[in-house]
């Protein structure tokens, strides 16, 4: 069984610039209730993916924070941005090449000179990519 | 920044001080009760002596003691039940609060946090109270007995022989209950109690001489009080209280008067938390699923007990469904029962029948009495019993324990080790926390006196006294035996104890934290005991928080927050949360806000809501303006629902507005929830504190969009009312005045009719001209107020949003507005109050009474007012009620009323050299009493029309305004279009026509006067939507009045589809018999096609019937003599042709100047006659022939001269031709109406055809061509040239013209006998007649020799034998002659001939010509030819 997962860009000011959350289609009834706990799990999580990017040279950081059931993976960009995962199962091979992906999907966005760093991702296109590699490395 | 009052070593100390328990007579009760006060209470300030003490440990080492505080328990009192347990818990929490803030700047942003914890310690101090003594530990069991007889008694020491036994009876119990004893034999100490008020101190000082002598002097005190008479109260009142602070917690014993009377008991709090359905933000907890966790918690916070179900399950503590699923996991049935029959027997208390009513009535009611009858003398007799006792009689009880139990421990060191726990040492394990190990996890029960026990009572009675190296050492090895045998709970104990020991000493190790950590999860996992691991937690984090090691604090606090207890939970999360802001690391802000907002939850899970709001509270400082929009949704959802339930109404309010943000991703049902409960929420706000000026709320839906603000200040197009015209079927239109549609910021067109109209009307520009505006909007000039007059409205429209993807059902909208009457302007300046609606109907307000905003729209609404006296209006906002979207079942919801404001900022950039931007005054409307009104309606005015239509329009002006007009003008930026009754031929050039009011009494049109003009309209030429704009201009009567003059404007759009096409050329003729006999007599024929150009694909069919031509030009009739097929109907597409015959009019009828009209009628039906030949259909056709001319003089030189001088041109003609028709147009299904209109074709030079309107109609000449362009009458557009008017450009005449300007034609007698035999050569005389087609005087040349091989032969090969050219002019074989302007020559020649037959008698004849005085190298060759044959018969 596929865990869920919910993936958030965050900027430099913590806000979060691109939200996605990916689960399985059997199990969407409950989803709902907890859209925002994620987002609290992961703004919470900022705290050690700031602490844990100083420690080492990879831009993936693996799982950063536990919180009950849910684990938090993140992976920070060169230009420090911070790519957040709240899933609720391990599947850190499959995460790493979603972060990888997106982290290139992400340098394309922002060469687009009309992008300004930080600003919120609205983009159809980048929505569906994130669409295709969650469902591609996440929800197999 | 959330600090606790106490150190963690003093807050150890006081956690493990020496119980002592006290038993006391009822006569002494009775004697206390004097006091208010029971003796624990009275005696409990003085527990804590403050000079130093000492003892000797087992080795002989003087330990100090400083500050030891003892706690005194009734021997009958018992740690509350656990229902009455947590409500203590739960009081000490809610009484317990700090207003008091420090704020902390993290990064960016700065986070305000609670000075001080008070909650949380008392919280802290309250559990540790209601703990139950357990068995495997000795700190919570009495060390002493203290009994207290009164003096009152008959015989004190035969009481206190009673009260030994009982306290035997009490210690002999078996098995063993509460109280718990530290030890078989402890220390018993006599008091007696002296009321000084009873007297016979004498007989109590005997009776404590008897004590003394039986139970040691050392054992004995004498306690003399209540030295103050009854009724003198006077001098302590300024003194502290010393009780007041031990006493709080002293609350009620009785159950059962909250749970249904208070709203605020915890149980029902528990549904509050949730959110609305359907999707529950935060948890739901329905009252019904509240009970068993609760119960669960009961049980195991008072640590009775070990419930077996409530393993902690890893649950979100957000989580909706958590509280639901836990299963009855409570303890016992028959311990649940006994919890009413224990609480009645408790030492009664305050009573005080409502413990959430807050702290201030409880104390308030009972302090003034504490106290009443002890003097200074008193209070410090009690001191030294307390000191007497702990010195003379604990000390050295204590001392010769602890002696005793490390004898008994060093002896029986070898044998402790028993055979038993051996064997399990080497086959059990030997770790806890195995749960696949078969021993039942507490199975180790130790007998009272055990052997491992006295190490264990060692180490406590040394701790308690402050030797914490032996303690630890006690410990230490206590924990090995524990660990031996399995003992759990007793490890767990230990390793707790020893881990405080190391910490007291002074020399905390990382092994002793190790030792911490162990404990805890033993008592956790293990044990199931959290309440112990609880208290562990608690000591454990004071020690880690005075190491600095706040990571670790906050992790063990988060440990210890399970489903079980909320309270429990939350105060941990709280304190964990701020453990991570005062981490070592760069603060954890992140955490510390996520922390808050799980401590907030479970605050109001627990019923705690004031903590609760200000946990969400501290958490949002961290989650503003991040954009984290459903974490805040959440957080602003908990603040308004916790906030409304404190009766916090504005910042409940303030929250769920925020909810409702535009920037929301919450689905639409959620949406519909907020907006239902903020609707609710408001509601409650309003009825219960209604804002002070009795102002309504401002609502943070819908959004106004405020820029879009427009004003429009005159009576609405659409709100006039229209009477039609009696007897008349034809609509009557009402002019389009200004709408708020009009709002192109670029059309400049109006203000440059106003311009010319003024300057028409006025007959002078004013010195700084400024349009007048109708309509104020973001993109017009706003530094002047909008003036408008008493009546009329003024209409206002905004735009508002609706962001939310639900319906906004709004109601009752209508302008907010102050006025301020002008009596009170002139009367004192500009203070006086200005007049709100409540108080006058000085102005009519208008109300929309229902309005739907759809789901994410945006929708201008219009509303107006009517002000009924002038003044100056100020137009505020708009007030509404906003109504919850009706659900299918419940009708309408509730709604509230609201307000919004306008803030207008003018876009206009401020001049340069001023900051400030100009200020917008759209909103401030100034209203002046009177002004005339004009309101203009055109009767039988249609949209579509055929090119060339012309249409009659009855134009009705109707003065509704309060004051009489005059001075009526209309200006028009296409007045080709129209044409007025009786207007003068060419007065309207400038598109500016007056139109005179002479039938009028005094020329002015009087209130509610009527007065109608008719005039004529004519679609253009080309099919194309063509626009009429007209401006009328009026001025008030009286000079100065204001305003000056006023305007209307009226836009008519015409349709004009494709009518009627005519090509028409000029062929010079000649006719040879009139040239005879009418020399001077030149002709034109004039082929001229008609062509309905309607297309068979078209909307509309017409059928188009030709009246009537007519023909204007200065030199040329038309002669009867036509081909006309009468009665022809043009369908779609198809053609007529007709042949004309101009002929040039006598010289003498010609004047300069001057154009002459002929006209053939195409049709028998006369009654159309005398109508066409008039008005308006000339003045249209002049209007038509003066524009081509200024139009093409504007862009061709070389014609201007020809227009001019008419002279210069050769083969210039110039005339024009008008084709009056009709037609019958078919609109769609079967119905038709008729037509008339005429079409006009310019034909300038003889033999280029024209054609117009033209063929193929090209975008870019078409629109070059309107003649609707704005204000192409000012020459500023450029006509391109017409397509048939021979364009060269040059200043030559063309070739083409130059060859034209001679025609001639030869007469010779057709046939001729000649007898070649009598003569060889027959001579025919032939007549040549010249005709000079120009007005110029010209020199022809005429040449018969010309070689015939020039002549093109084209023609003749169309004869069949070729008619032959074989003969030669004879006699006169070149002549010159000059021949004057339209005159004729005949010049007479002669062709000889050799043979008979046919010939061509053009042949070898040519006429140059070239003007006087020009080279001979000058004369061009004139391209006309004769065909004349000659037939030469021999006569033989």
């Amino acid at each position: 069984m596929a865990g869920s997962y919910y993936f958030v860009i965050v900027g430099h000011s913590d806000n979060p610039i691109f939200e996605m959350e990916f689960a399985p289609t059997n199990k969407e009834a409950k989803k709902e209730d907890h859209r925002h706990l994620n987002q609290f799990i992961a703004h919470a999580a900022l705290d050690l993916v700031d602490e844990h990017m100083w420690k080492t040279n990879s831009m993936y950081l693996k799982s950063v924070d536990k919180f009950n059931q849910w684990f938090v993976s993140a992976f920070v960009t060169a230009s420090h941005m911070r790519f957040v995962m709240v899933h609720d199962m391990k599947n850190e091979e499959g995460i790493k090449n979603f972060f990888m992906e997106m982290y290139e999907t992400y340098i394309k966005y922002s060469m687009n000179p009309f992008y300004k760093l930080n600003a919120p991702i609205k983009s159809p296109a980048f929505e569906r990519k994130a669409q295709f590699y969650g469902k591609k490395y996440l929800i197999c | 920044m959330a600090q606790c009052k106490l150190t963690p070593h003093e807050f150890i100390q006081n956690a493990f001080s020496p119980m002592v328990s006290v038993m006391c007579s009822p006569s002494v009760d009775q004697t206390c009760q004097k006091n208010n006060l029971s003796f624990i209470e009275m005696i409990q300030p003085f527990c804590k002596i403050n000079t130093e003490a000492h003892f000797r440990d087992p080795s002989g080492n003087t330990v100090t003691i400083r500050n030891l505080r003892i706690t005194m328990l009734d021997v009958n009192s018992r740690p509350p039940q656990p229902t009455l347990a947590r409500k203590f818990l739960n009081e000490s929490v809610s009484l317990a609060s700090s207003d008091r803030t420090s704020a902390l700047q993290i990064g960016n942003s700065a986070v305000d946090i609670p000075a001080s914890v008070p909650w949380f310690e008392a919280w802290r101090e309250t559990f540790l109270q209601v703990q139950f003594p357990s068995d495997h530990e000795f700190t919570k069991h009495y060390l002493s007995c203290i009994l207290v007889v009164s003096s009152v008694e008959s015989s004190p020491a035969d009481v206190l022989i009673q009260m030994n036994q009982q306290l035997q009876q009490l210690q002999n119990v078996t098995p063993a209950k509460l109280p718990k004893w530290f030890s078989p034999n402890v220390l018993r100490y006599y008091v007696l109690l002296h009321d000084a008020q009873e007297g016979g101190l004498e007989k109590a000082e005997c009776a404590f001489e008897n004590i003394k002598n039986t139970y040691g002097a050392a054992n004995c005190y004498f306690l003399q009080m209540n030295s103050r008479p009854p009724g003198q109260v006077d001098d302590q009142t300024h003194l502290p209280d010393p009780w007041s602070q031990f006493l709080i917690r002293h609350l009620d014993g009785q159950e059962g008067s909250d749970h249904d009377s208070s709203p605020r008991t915890p149980a029902e709090v528990g549904g509050l938390t949730g959110l609305p359905m359907p999707s529950r933000l935060a948890t739901e907890g329905s009252c019904d699923s509240d009970i068993s966790p609760k119960e669960t918690e009961l049980a195991q916070e008072a640590g009775e007990g070990t419930p077996s179900g409530a393993i902690t399950v890893t649950r979100h503590p957000l989580s909706p469904s958590a509280d639901s699923e836990v299963p009855g996991s409570f303890g016992p049935t028959s311990e649940r029962t006994s919890h009413m029959t224990d609480t009645v027997g408790l030492p009664p208390g305050h009573i005080n029948s409502n413990v959430w009513a807050g702290q201030g009535t409880c104390i308030g009611g009972s302090q003034a009495a504490h106290g009443a009858c002890l003097t200074a003398a008193d209070l410090d007799r009690l001191r030294t019993l307390v000191q007497d006792f702990c010195i003379k009689a604990l000390l050295p009880h204590v001392e010769r324990q602890v002696q005793q139990l490390s004898d008994a421990v060093s002896n029986k060191k070898g044998v402790s080790r028993s055979l038993l726990s051996a064997t399990k040492r080497w086959f059990g394990s030997n770790k806890p926390g195995m749960p696949n190990v078969n021993t039942p996890t507490n199975a180790m029960i130790y007998a009272s006196d055990a052997s491992e026990l006295q190490l264990r009572r060692l180490g406590d009675l040394c701790f308690m006294f402050g030797h914490y190296a032996l303690a630890f050492q006690a410990y230490h090895s206590a924990k090995r035996d524990f660990s031996a045998d399995q003992a759990w709970l007793y490890y767990a104990g230990a390793l707790e104890m020893a881990a405080l020991s190391a910490f007291m000493q002074g020399e905390p190790t990382r092994k002793a934290q190790e030792y911490m950590e162990e404990s805890i999860v033993t008592y956790l996992n293990s044990c199931k005991m959290p309440q112990f691991a609880t208290r562990a937690t608690l000591l454990s984090t004071e020690c880690l928080k005075g190491r600095g090691l706040y990571g670790e604090a906050a992790q063990q606090f988060i440990r210890m927050t399970s489903e079980d207890s909320d309270l429990r939970s939350a105060l941990l999360l709280e304190q964990a949360a701020y453990c991570f802001l005062k981490a070592a690391r760069p603060c954890m802000a992140r955490k510390y806000a996520f922390h808050a907002v799980l401590a907030g939850h479970r605050f109001s899970k627990a019923g705690q809501r004031r903590h609760a709001l200000r946990c969400y509270r501290q958490a949002y400082q961290v989650y503003e303006n991040k954009s984290w929009s459903l974490a805040e949704d959440h957080i602003h959802f908990t603040i308004g629902r916790q906030a409304a339930n404190l009766k916090l109404m504005a910042e409940s309010v303030k929250a769920f507005a925020r909810l409702l943000s535009p920037l929301s991703r919450q689905t639409a049902a959620q949406q519909a929830a907020f907006l239902r409960e903020y609707v609710s929420i408001q509601q409650q706000q309003v009825s219960e504190e209604p804002l002070t000026d009795g102002s309504i709320p401002e609502l943070p839906l819908p959004i106004v969009e405020q820029n879009s603000v427009r004003v429009l200040v005159g009576p609405l197009p659409c709100s006039t009312s229209v009477t039609p015209v009696v007897g008349s079927n034809s609509p009557t239109v009402p002019a389009s005045g200004v709408t708020f549609e009009d709002d192109d910021p670029d059309t400049a067109k109006w203000p440059k009719l106003e311009e010319m109209l003024i300057t028409a009307a006025q007959k002078q520009l004013p010195m700084i001209f400024k349009p007048t505006i109708q309509m104020f909007s973001n993109y017009t000039d706003n530094s002047r107020n909008p003036v408008s007059i008493v009546g009329e409205p003024v209409s206002v429209q905004v735009k508002l949003v609706n962001p939310l993807q639900v319906s906004l059902p709004l109601h009752d909208l209508q302008l907010l507005w102050s006025m301020r009457p002008t009596a009170l302007i002139s009367a004192d300046g500009s203070a006086a109050a200005p007049v709100t609606p409540s108080t006058q109907g000085t102005v009519e307000a208008q109300v929309l009474p229902s309005l739907l905003l759809p789901a994410d729209s945006c929708q201008p609404v219009v509303l107006s007012l009517t002000p009924r006296s002038s003044g100056e209006l100020h137009i505020l906002g708009i007030t509404y009620s906003l109504s919850v979207p009706a659900t299918d079942a419940s009708g309408p919801g509730a709604s509230v009323c609201g307000r919004q404001l306008f803030h207008v900022h003018s876009r206009a950039r401020p001049q340069k050299g001023r900051k400030e931007p100009l200020p917008d005054k759209r909103l401030q409307v100034q209203v002046v009493p009177t002004a005339p009104c004009l309101q203009v309606n055109f009767v039988g005015q249609s949209s579509d029309m055929l090119c060339g239509e012309v249409q009659q329009v009855v134009m009705e002006f109707r003065n509704i305004g309060s004051a009489p007009l005059s001075t009526l003008h209309v200006a028009s930026s296409a007045p080709e279009l129209f044409v007025f009754e009786g207007e003068q031929v060419g007065s309207a050039v400038n598109g500016i026509v007056h139109i005179p009011l002479t039938k009028l009494a005094g020329k002015q049109l009087g209130v509610g006067q009527v007065h109608k003009t008719t005039f004529w309209v004519r679609a253009p030429d080309v099919p194309m939507e063509a626009t009429l704009d007209l401006l009328f201009y009026y001025e008030n009567v009286v000079n100065s009045a204001v305003p000056r003059y006023r305007l209307v404007r009226h836009q008519w759009i015409l349709n004009a589809s494709a009518g009627l096409q005519l090509t028409a050329s000029a062929l010079p003729s000649c006719n040879s018999h009139q040239a005879v006999t009418r020399s001077s007599t030149r002709l034109l024929n004039l082929p001229l096609q008609a062509k309905n150009l309607n297309q068979v694909q078209d909307s509309i069919m017409t059928e188009v019937s030709l009246v009537q031509i007519l023909l204007a030009s200065t030199e040329w009739q038309l002669s009867q003599q036509a081909v006309l097929p009468k009665g022809v109907q043009l369908q779609a597409q198809e053609k007529m042709y007709f042949l004309l015959q101009a002929s040039r009019l006598e010289d003498k009828a010609l004047v300069a100047g001057k154009e002459n009209i002929s006209h053939l009628w195409l049709t028998e039906n006369s009654e159309l006659q005398p109508v066409l030949i008039k008005s308006p259909y000339l003045d249209f056709f002049d209007r038509y022939v003066h524009r081509k001319g200024c139009g093409d003089a504007a862009s061709e030189p070389s014609v201007e001269q020809g227009c001019g001088e008419g002279t210069n041109e050769p083969g210039l003609v110039d005339l024009c031709l008008l084709v009056q028709w009709q037609a019958s147009v078919v609109i769609g299904q079967g119905a038709r109406r008729s037509a008339v209109g005429q079409t006009c074709i310019l034909v300038r030079h003889a033999g280029v055809p024209a054609s117009w309107p033209p063929a193929i109609p090209q975008t870019g000449s078409m629109q070059a061509l309107s003649p609707s362009w704005p204000l192409s009458s000012f020459g500023v557009e450029t006509t391109p040239a017409l397509p048939a008017s021979g364009n060269t450009g040059e200043r030559f005449p063309a070739l083409e013209a130059l060859q034209k300007l001679v025609i001639f034609t030869i007469s010779h007698p057709p046939r001729v006998m000649h007898d070649f035999k009598s003569s060889r050569l027959c001579v025919v005389p032939v007549q040549l007649l010249l005709q000079n087609c120009s007005q110029q005087q010209l020199l022809v040349k005429i040449n018969t020799l010309s070689n015939s091989n020039m002549q093109p032969a084209n023609k003749s090969q169309l004869y069949s034998p070729h008619s032959s050219a074989a003969f030669r002019w004879v006699g006169l074989a070149k002549a010159w002659l000059e021949l004057p302007g339209h005159a004729s020559a005949t010049v007479a020649l002669a062709a000889a001939l050799g043979s008979p037959g046919t010939f061509d008698m053009g042949a070898h004849l040519e006429v140059w010509c070239c003007e006087p005085g020009a080279p001979a190298a000058n004369a061009v060759s004139q391209s006309w030819r004769v065909e004349s044959a000659l037939i030469v018969s021999s006569m033989s």
